[in-house]
This record gives structure tokens, C-alpha cells and sequence, in this order.
């Protein structure tokens, strides 16, 4: 690391910060002060940087006209669901890969990694045809699966680095102890790397959360629609006059995944940098 | 019975064998060490004797079994691990209990084994603390404790003291030969400290470069070493090998020539040596004696002194071979200053060039007039 010794330095590089800070989160605040103000208040040619009066009434009608909760319910469900499924097999895979030896290990690896050579878009142009196939278009767990497909290269790869530097030693101990393999993995390995698990969790959230193209082309029904293409579909359309509505409804859509991110960042920190220091 | 035995075991990595055709006998309640340098195949042997470690040939016994196949919990051992591996998300209870509840046994036995494990090595007010919040010596103990209560047939240690502090290492020491005493199973433990191996053995397995160099009691090997090799690493410090030149030999006795042209005489079988011969005179530091009342004085320059207490040290070289002299502390001795010293001949020992010790005689030696 390096060291800032004088204070015109200091000062410099906090100012830096501070720019940055400011372009990365005033088109948030904006869009927050946004949900607040009234149609008034929104539209006057001169616009105010805080709202006059903190007006609710675009968050009600977000919640009462349309789907959002219905897609909230949606979006939920498939991203919960398929980062925990994503968690469990990275868990398995990376746990393989880093500690048991059989042919062609490292060819399995790459060839695992390779999925994340190609654009989101180009895998999709596979899976529509094979979710197809088998009756999952337009479903929620055909949704699932699809997410998994992402998310599951980086996240085996995540689960095999951190399993990688666990002390053999240990699991050699378990296996002394009389411990099958399975046992070791959920009695020993996985308690002592969840923070590593929480951390592919995540990853695997906020992907299939913000997911928009794939829920765009794989649910077309309103019953199935997530929340990205629901907010997509009602706000972003040349008739739409309604931005209060709109800023209102992404920070509803947004909440879930800061609060889950706010719950666990002290794991996902954790695990992110689990590997750096012996 | 919990008899080992080692058939010409052989262990290769792909291409590179580090075990070479190791045969050995460990009987039922021995305390056996198996010491040597890093890298000698210590640790790969007893991790082939517990299971961990595949025997690319040859065969393991434990008792009347022939286990060179079975996994690991099978053998009837338990291990104690350098890092003592215990597991950081359990109390010290639930690490020593895991064992005994993976493979199903009733909780009552489980209860009354950690019960007693925790009474003899003292761990009945750390049973609810996690691995984190314990000292070194505390992990040692909880370590050592999860191998009592699978109450194995035999005990493997693997380094098990090289991460603790002087001190901490010299009360475990004692602690685990009073646990031998108390147990009575068959321990093997394996370091590359020779004072745990002379200290707490009762057979010390000398190891080098994937072969045993020599098996036998701690005094056995102190005194009647195989080659230079054992005798260089059992004793510490290290036995001095001063360079001596063979004036005649024969079944009974070798005539050799010191550096500095005194003529030794030594009673053992020179059969397989020549006129001419350069051979090495082992004598180790604790056998000089300040002043020149031994049989054989030596007058060397001092370079460094390390006083440590109840003895001291005294560094220097003869014909450029470091030595090494244990003094009396009392002795008064100044850098760069001469200092006579002298050793008996009845404690050296001969050394061929291919390192092999000719077997000393006991017949008393005869010191003989230098050749000048």
C-alpha cells in the first residue's frame, strides 16, 4: 500500500474521493429525492435538489397499481432460490476440484470455467431451445436453472480457492476420526466456510436479481414476470410520463438486495478475503 | 496385540520414490520415535502406518491385519497432527467427542470417555471453550485428548510439539511419556528434534533420504552409531569428525595419524581399511576435557564461546573442521586465545569414507608418541 505523507496529498486524494463518491451515487440520491417529490414539484422547469415535502403517494401507487408485488414475490423466489441451489453445487464442485485427485480434474475445471467465456447472450440462444424441450419456458424453475448457468463457473471457482487453502490436516483428522466423506464435508468443511458460502450466495443474488435479459425472454406471462422487465414494461415506454412512479417502484425493487447485502456484508467481506491472508 | 509391521514398503510420487523398501518391526507398547532431517520420509511413513498416505508397495501390519488398503478409521489408530487440527468451530467437548459420535457410539460412553480424557490431561474447565480461545500447550492437550478417547491401539504423533515455545515443549514432553506410562499403547512419533527422540523413546528410528539408516534404544545409538550419519545427528551438539589418515591396520587395531602428526591407536576391527585410508575420528563435545590430563591434548585457537549457565561452549576448527567443545562454565576463555584440550581414545569412533563406523574394542586404548 502505498502512503500519503503530506497533507496537500491527503487532501488531494480525498477530494479524488469525493468526486468519485459524488458521480457514483447523485444520479441515486436524485432518483431517491425524485420518488419523493410530487408531480409539482417533479415537473417545475427549475428542479429542487431536496423535496419540499416528503410526498408518499408514488410509493402507494407503485404497490397498489400493477404487479410489483407480484414480481418482487417473483424475483424473490427464482434469485433465492437459485443462489442457494448455485451455492450448494459451487460448494460440491469446488470442494472436489480442491481436494480429491481423479483423471482429468483440471480439464473438468476449465472446462466448467469456459461457460464464462461466452456472452450471457450467446448461452441463452442454447438454453431457450432445451428449456423448451422439456416444458420450462415461461416458468419460474425454468427461470431458476437458467440463472444457475451463470452464476455457477465464478461461484466454483470462489468455493474451489477457498477450499483450497483449508488445512488438509483437518479433514485428515475427521477422516482419523472415522468420519465418511460426506460427514466431513457438512459436519467439518462447510461450517468452517461459510463465510466463502454466503459470499457465492450473494454473488449469485444480486446477479439473478438484476437480471433483465433472460427474465425478458424466458417468462412471458404476467403471473411469472420478476421485478426488472415488470418496472421495464410499466415505466420505460414512450408513453410513460410517470418518473415519480418509476423511482419510487426501483427503490422498492432495490431493498431487498441491500438489506440482504446489509445483513451479510460482514460474511461476504469475510469471504471475499479469506484467501489473502494465511 | 497392537504389533506394526513394515514389508519393504515403498512410496513414489509419480516418478520420484522418497520411500525405499522400508522394512520394520514395532511390538505391542512401544514407544517408537522416528527422528532424521526434513525431508528423510518420516512424516510419509507414519502418515502410510495411519492410512493417509497410499504404500505404492510393499505391505502394512497392524496386529495379525494386513491394512495396507483400509481407510484410515479402520486401523484402530488416532493421530495428533503438527497443527493439532482441531476443529475451529467446535468446543473443545464436541472436538473430542466427534470421534466417538460419528461413528455412533452410545452418549453415556461418549460422556464418560471425554470425562476421563478431560480428567488426565486437565481440561475440565476448558470443555466449553472454542480451539481460538485456548493457548498452544491448551490445543496440545484437547488435541491429544481426542485421540484418548477413541481409546485407539496405537497413538501417532506427528510433530506434534515443533509449534510450541521451549518451555511449553519440555512439560508436553513429560506429559506424553507419562501418558505412554499410564496407556501402555504402542506410540510412534515422529520429530526431527534428536532431545525429544533420546528423551522419550524407548526405540528411535534413524531416517535418511527415504531409508533407515539404524533402529535400537536411544544409548545404543548415542554410543554404538551405525555410520556418520547417526552419530552426527544422535547428541547435540553434534559430534566433531576430525580427518586422521591409517599408518596400519588389522582385526584387532588401527594405527591413524592426527592432522598435527600424533599417532593414535585404537582397538577395532581394521580389516576393511588400508595404509593410507582417510578416515574420520568422531568424538563427541560433551567427551573433552579442559586441560591435557586425557589420553590425547589438542591446543586449538578459540572463535566464538557461548556461555550457557551450567556449561559452556567453545567453537573452533582443526584442519578445517569445525569443532565443537563442551567446557566447564567456570573456565575463563578469551576469543582468538589457545586452548588445550584433551578427550580419551576409548570414546572415539572411526569412520570410513562411505561413512560406516568401525566397531570400537573395549580393551583400554594406548596413547603412543607423536610420529614427528
Amino acid at each position: 500500500m502505498f502512503e500519503l505523507r503530506s497533507w496537500q496529498a491527503k487532501a488531494g486524494f480525498i477530494a479524488l474521493l469525493l468526486l468519485i463518491a459524488f458521480f457514483l451515487f447523485f444520479p441515486v440520491y436524485w432518483a431517491l429525492s425524485s420518488a419523493f417529490k410530487g408531480n409539482g414539484e417533479l415537473y417545475q422547469l427549475e428542479p429542487t435538489m431536496f423535496p419540499s415535502d416528503f410526498y408518499l403517494g408514488h410509493f402507494l401507487t407503485a404497490i397498489s397499481e400493477g404487479n410489483l408485488l407480484l414480481q418482487l414475490k417473483n424475483s424473490l423466489l427464482t434469485s433465492t432460490s437459485s443462489a442457494l441451489l448455485n451455492a450448494a453445487l459451487a460448494s460440491l464442485a469446488g470442494y472436489s476440484f480442491a481436494k480429491f485427485e481423479y483423471p482429468a480434474k483440471k480439464p473438468l475445471m476449465l472446462l466448467i470455467l469456459s461457460a464464462q467465456m461466452f456472452p450471457f447472450g450467446v448461452l441463452l440462444i442454447s438454453i431457450y431451445p432445451m428449456l423448451q424441450a422439456v416444458n420450462l419456458l415461461d416458468t419460474k424453475l425454468g427461470l431458476t436453472i437458467s440463472y444457475i448457468v451463470f452464476a455457477l463457473p465464478v461461484s466454483t471457482y470462489m468455493m474451489y480457492s477457498y477450499f483450497k487453502q483449508l488445512p488438509n490436516e483437518l479433514i485428515e483428522a475427521a477422516k482419523v476420526d472415522g468420519a465418511s466423506n460426506i460427514k466431513i464435508f457438512y459436519r467439518i468443511v462447510m461450517p468452517i466456510s461459510f463465510p466463502a458460502f454466503i459470499t457465492v450466495t450473494l454473488y449469485a443474488f444480486m446477479w439473478s436479481w438484476n437480471d433483465l435479459l433472460y427474465s425478458m425472454t424466458l417468462i412471458t406471462s404476467e403471473e411469472n414476470r420478476t421485478v426488472g422487465p415488470g418496472l421495464l414494461l410499466r415505466y420505460i415506454n414512450e408513453n410513460n410520463s410517470d418518473w415519480g412512479g418509476a423511482m419510487a417502484a426501483s427503490f422498492l425493487a432495490a431493498a431487498p438486495v441491500v438489506f440482504v447485502f446489509a445483513l451479510l456484508q460482514k460474511q461476504f467481506i469475510g469471504g471475499v478475503t479469506s484467501g489473502a491472508v494465511k | 496385540m497392537a504389533d506394526v509391521k513394515l514389508e519393504k514398503v515403498v512410496k513414489r510420487y509419480g516418478k520420484v520414490e522418497t520411500i525405499h523398501g522400508v522394512d520394520l518391526d514395532i511390538k505391542h507398547g512401544e514407544f517408537v520415535v522416528f527422528v532424521g532431517p526434513s525431508g528423510c520420509g518420516k512424516s510419509t511413513l507414519l502418515r502410510m502406518i495411519a492410512g493417509l498416505e497410499e504404500v505404492t508397495e510393499g505391505e502394512v501390519y497392524i496386529g495379525n491385519n494386513q491394512v495396507t488398503n483400509w481407510q484410515p478409521s479402520k486401523r484402530e489408530i488416532a493421530m495428533v497432527f503438527q497443527s493439532y487440527a482441531l476443529y475451529p468451530h467446535m468446543t473443545v467437548l464436541e472436538n473430542m467427542s466427534f470421534g466417538l459420535e460419528v461413528t455412533g457410539q452410545p452418549k453415556d460412553l461418549i460422556e464418560q470417555r471425554v470425562s476421563e480424557a478431560s480428567r488426565i490431561l486437565k481440561l475440565g474447565d476448558l470443555l466449553d471453550r472454542k480451539p481460538k480461545e485456548l493457548s498452544g500447550g491448551q490445543r496440545q492437550r484437547v488435541a491429544i485428548g481426542r485421540t484418548i478417547v477413541r481409546q485407539p491401539e496405537i497413538f501417532l504423533f506427528d510433530e506434534p510439539l515443533s509449534n510450541l515455545d521451549a518451555e511449553l515443549r519440555v512439560q508436553m514432553r513429560i506429559e506424553i511419556s507419562k501418558l505412554h506410562e499410564q496407556l501402555g499403547n504402542t506410540m510412534i512419533y515422529v520429530t526431527h528434534d534428536q532431545v525429544e527422540a533420546m528423551t522419550m523413546a524407548d526405540k528411535i528410528v534413524v531416517l535418511r533420504d527415504g531409508n533407515i539408516e539404524q533402529v535400537g534404544t536411544p544409548l545404543e545409538l548415542y554410543h554404538q552409531p551405525v555410520n556418520k550419519f547417526v552419530a552426527g545427528f544422535i547428541g547435540s551438539p553434534k559430534m566433531n569428525f576430525l580427518p586422521v589418515t591409517v599408518l596400519s591396520a588389522n582385526s584387532e587395531q588401527v594405527n591413524v595419524l592426527l592432522h598435527d602428526g600424533q599417532k593414535l591407536s585404537l582397538s577395532c576391527d581394521g580389516r576393511t581399511v588400508n595404509e593410507g585410508d582417510k578416515l574420520s575420528l568422531g568424538i563427541r563435545p560433551e567427551h573433552f576435557f579442559s586441560g591435557s590430563e586425557a589420553d590425547i591434548s589438542l591446543t586449538v585457537d578459540v572463535d566464538v564461546v557461548e556461555q550457557l549457565g551450567g556449561t559452556t561452549y567453545v567453537y573452533s576448527d582443526i584442519d578445517g573442521q569445525p569443532v565443537t567443545i563442551e567446557a566447564d562454565s567456570d573456565l575463563e576463555l578469551v576469543k582468538g586465545e589457545p586452548m588445550t584440550f584433551s578427550f580419551h581414545l576409548s570414546r572415539c569412533h572411526l569412520f570410513t569414507a562411505d561413512d560406516r563406523r568401525l566397531e570400537v574394542a573395549l580393551s583400554t586404548p594406548v596413547k603412543e608418541e607423536a610420529c614427528a
